[in-house]
């Protein structure tokens, strides 16, 4: 056997046995690395509460509101608006979820119909009574009614009133005669049916 | 001879990791648990979110061996689950029970039978750990039942986040 067979020898035998040790090193630290595990585990549980708006009227009669002014008994008096005022039990009840602390939003009123000549027509909204919660809107007070949208309640932000009657804001109507026009001269005898609207919308 | 004691005492060290990987168990979770789907919806004006929901979720709990001898050489190892709660962004108002609703299953067919205690009332969960339930060697898929009160409208709108942080323990 030649000294470069005999280096050859050693260096195979060297290397097969630094192959087993590290081949039980390997083996050896399998489980201590997968010891490593957690003995705690989490997970999210969420829940979304989205955007909400809803309005609507409750009233324990008919929703319908009459108003019928008296004629004068006397020549020379004027036509009676004193009966012209009604709380027909008609209650707005809302629903208001909002993303932003800071936002709020509003109940606003317009009429749909032609308003008859010489008349005004009010409304008013009470304070919010009833199981209601939240950030409940305040009554802005007696406004008049036209074609255009009137605020009648503001500031509300996410709350809710309850729902039925006895619960949120009830409205109060008035009818007034139109005293800035020539009072009379405008009146004519007619029956008119309107449509009050309510929108509970967002301020801009 | 000599090389006999020699390979005996690396074969004996080579199974003293095994043996400390025998005494671990780790606890793993799969599912869902969003409680979006569950929220009925307010469909009349004046109405406020109805108070609890419950959430037949599919949440999934195993207790596992870290270490898969463990099944042969340490079978019969006791536990016991501890659960809390970890706001991210939550309401003090809300309350959030977790029951158990069913057993699991064995980890593998050389397991033995599923052994399972405790957990199947609603309890609540709050940001201290609480005993959950207990039971012996590996058992998975234990499925969970969640129940959500105390959120209203006037919370406003916004996406409510916790976690919940589940912990095994050795022995009972």
């Amino acid at each position: 056997m030649t000294f470069r067979q005999k280096n050859v020898g050693w260096y195979f035998y060297t290397m097969k046995f630094l192959s087993a040790i590290l081949l039980l090193i390997f083996i050896a630290l399998v489980p201590v690395f997968t010891t490593g595990q957690e003995r705690q585990a989490d997970h999210k549980v969420n829940i979304e509460i989205p955007e909400v708006a809803l309005l609507g009227l409750v009233s324990d009669e008919a929703s319908q509101v009459n108003f019928t002014v008296t004629a004068p008994n006397e020549a020379g008096s004027p036509v009676d608006f004193s009966n012209a005022s009604q709380n027909n039990g008609v209650w707005i009840n809302y629903t208001s979820i909002i993303r932003s602390q800071n936002h709020r939003r509003k109940v606003m009123a317009m009429v749909q119909g032609e308003i008859p000549a010489g008349v005004h027509l009010f409304v008013e909204a009470s304070e919010a009574t009833g199981v209601g919660k939240g950030m409940l809107g305040k009554p802005v007070g007696k406004v008049a009614l036209s074609g255009q949208a009137t605020e009648v309640i503001s500031d509300i932000g996410s709350c809710f009133t309850g729902k039925g009657s006895s619960n949120g804001h009830l409205l109060s109507y008035e009818l007034e005669a139109d005293n800035s026009a020539n009072d009379f001269v405008t009146l004519e005898h007619s029956q008119t049916t309107l449509h009050v609207v309510y929108t509970l919308t967002d301020y801009n | 001879m000599m090389s006999l004691k020699k390979y005996g005492s690396l074969m004996l060290l080579l199974f003293v990791p095994f043996w400390v990987a025998g005494q671990q168990l780790k606890v793993e979770i799969e599912g869902d648990a969003n409680f979006s789907n569950s929220l009925i919806p307010v469909r009349e004006a004046g109405e406020d979110y109805s108070s609890t929901i419950e959430h037949e979720s599919s949440l999934y709990i195993s207790v596992l061996y870290v270490n898969y001898f463990d099944y042969w050489f340490n079978p019969n190892k006791k536990w016991s689950v501890y659960v809390h709660k970890s706001d991210i962004e939550w309401n003090s108002d809300f309350t959030i029970k977790a029951r158990r609703t069913g057993n699991g299953s064995r980890v593998n067919w050389f397991a033995p039978g599923v052994n399972i205690h405790d957990g199947t009332n609603y309890q609540e969960i709050s940001n201290n750990p609480v005993y959950f339930f207990r039971g012996r060697h590996g058992i998975a898929y234990i499925p969970l039942s969640f129940q959500l009160s105390g959120f209203s409208v006037t919370m406003g709108a916004k996406d409510f986040e916790t976690s919940l942080v589940f912990t095994v323990y050795d022995d009972w």
